[in-house]
């Protein structure tokens, strides 16, 4: 449950002002002492807003656990909190601000207005893609300056091939959540709202079913805060790259939510491993650490935790073994059999992984991740859900057959916005029609907003 | 200077060293994630005796950076 009362947005107000301030006095700092103290003021206070309203009742929950099996008396009541929306996002993206300025590597902003742009800039606020002060404030520097820098209120000149981009990207995005996400969002329920008892085959369905919805939901929600910000000029790092196709478990994270694996990369996965990168287990350790805390991050919720950590286990385990037989397994991977074979064994990692995302009910999850291995090649329930949920399929069907196709054909959206008007507003119509031809009536939330 | 920096990166990345140039990223070395890029940061650490910081590793997008990265320490590639 996340929350969006006015009031909360105090809570933006407090992160950008307390990192503006606390990333010009660590900048400022005569002595390291300092800038350290100052640094960890920083983190302190922003993680432990995060803390308070993301894990707070987590914790409580678990102590209760803990204090029944220790028979300590009482249960602490839950406190119950909403979270605030984009709270996960928009600390992240401030918190990479001071790191960067501690290690060194950005000098802070001297204008609050633009720190609070940077911080508060609406296309990503609530959902990503998570901005690097680095490469977006110099973009909102030489956008003031072109402007009437007289003025009091600052133009930003919207140009023709930005705006036709910026649309063509949100219009991919929509199709992607309306017409794929929330008819698709039917099936999945119907397989995991109690799963056990189902065949192995249903099970993998769903899993499919929710890749499937779970991708379009939230790229498609990157695609149109990417096409907003680049209709105002802005150029938003991509947040996905096809991660359908991806080779490997190492490949997979560089192309699935790639401003959070990046940000945990650096701003984690490094600082951890730093001092002990001569040691295998200790590189291994902190990988592992880095993915349960990505795990983490998505929800306060144990499920999550597994789904980092099978991640985690995946990485570590592909990176041995590619060490190991890397070399005398080179060049059959090279062919194009061993790549589709290496895309196979990738995604059915990456879906396997995608059940512990999905299902919070351990019961439920333990059930569908034996069957997803354990297959029973039972057969008649998988065909009767598919005779019942007849277009979800076909849905996934076309959604394979169109991601094939940008995949082989590289960057859609530009291509599309090249195209001259008459073929772009027939491009539009053939994305708005299915759109309301089968809208929902009640459309589903966008997943990651629930991060 | 640079043949010995792309026989390190070709060690590291188990890849020809003529397949490297300033350009080489992890976007074309598939072998240079996380891990190797780590392997590369002790290897080059070895070679020229010198430390990198977190901020110069996270500072590097191809070859070129880690060149550049190198200058700052006194190591001069061509």
């Amino acid at each position: 449950m996340y929350y969006t009362d006015n009031y909360l947005v105090t809570l933006l107000i407090f992160t950008i002002l307390l990192h503006f301030y606390i990333g010009r006095a660590i900048f400022n700092a005569n002595s390291s002492r300092r800038k350290k103290s100052l640094f960890v003021v920083g983190l302190a206070g922003s993680l432990g807003l995060l803390g308070f309203f993301k894990y707070s009742d987590f914790s409580i929950t678990q102590f209760n656990i803990l204090g029944n099996i220790f028979d300590l008396g009482s249960e602490i009541s839950l406190l119950n909190l909403a979270l605030p929306i984009g709270i996960s996002f928009y600390t992240f993206q401030s918190l990479s601000y001071i790191i960067d300025i501690y290690r060194g590597s950005l000098t802070p902003t001297k204008s609050l207005k633009e720190y609070a742009f940077f911080v508060a800039f609406f296309p990503p606020l609530v959902a990503g893609p998570i901005l690097r002060a680095s490469h977006f404030l110099p973009q909102l520097k030489e956008k003031l300056e072109q402007s009437n820098s007289s003025e009091k209120i600052k133009l930003f000149i919207i140009k023709n091939a930005d705006l036709k981009f910026g649309i063509s990207l949100m219009a991919i995005g929509f199709f992607k959540k309306m017409f794929f996400a929330d008819n698709i969002s039917p099936l999945v329920d119907n397989i995991f709202s109690n799963p056990i008892g189902m065949e192995s085959f249903s099970i993998i369905l769903g899993t499919i079913a929710f890749g499937v919805q779970i991708y379009c939901d939230f790229s498609g929600y990157s695609d149109i805060a990417i096409g907003a910000a680049a209709i105002l000029g802005f150029k938003i790092p991509l947040n996905f790259n096809k991660p359908f196709f991806a080779t490997s478990p190492s490949d997979y994270w560089t192309r699935w939510h790639i401003s959070l694996s990046t940000w945990v990369r650096d701003y984690l996965y490094y600082p951890l491993v730093f001092k002990h990168r001569r040691s295998s287990i200790m590189v291994f350790s902190c990988l592992l650490a880095s993915m349960l805390v990505m795990g983490l991050w998505h929800g306060a919720s144990w499920n999550f935790v597994i789904w980092g950590g099978l991640h985690g286990i995946f990485l570590a385990v592909f990176t041995v073994l590619r060490k190991k037989y890397g070399k005398s397994t080179e060049s059959f991977f090279k062919t194009n059999y061993g790549k589709i074979s290496s895309i196979f064994i990738t995604q059915y990692l990456v879906f396997f992984t995608f059940i512990a995302f999905r299902i919070q009910n351990s019961d439920h999850m333990l059930y569908s991740m034996q069957k997803y291995i354990f297959l029973d090649f039972g057969i008649y329930q998988t065909i009767e859900i598919i005779k019942n949920n007849e277009f979800p399929i076909l849905l996934l069907i076309l959604f394979a057959f169109l991601h094939y196709i940008s995949y082989k054909k590289g960057n859609l959206s530009e291509r599309i916005s090249k195209l001259k008007l008459r073929y772009w507003i027939l491009f539009l119509f053939c994305i708005i029609l299915p759109i309301s031809l089968f809208y929902v009536g009640s459309p589903q939330e966008f997943i990651y907003f629930e991060f | 200077m640079s043949k010995k920096l792309y026989e390190i990166m070709s060690k590291v990345f188990d890849i020809d060293a003529s397949e490297i140039n300033e350009q080489s990223s992890p976007e074309t070395i598939e072998r240079w994630d996380s891990f190797h890029g780590l392997a590369l940061v002790d290897a080059l650490e070895i070679e020229y005796g010198i430390q990198f910081t977190i901020s110069e590793i996270t500072d590097v997008k191809n070859t070129l950076d880690i060149k550049r990265h190198l200058k700052n320490h006194g190591i001069e590639i061509e």
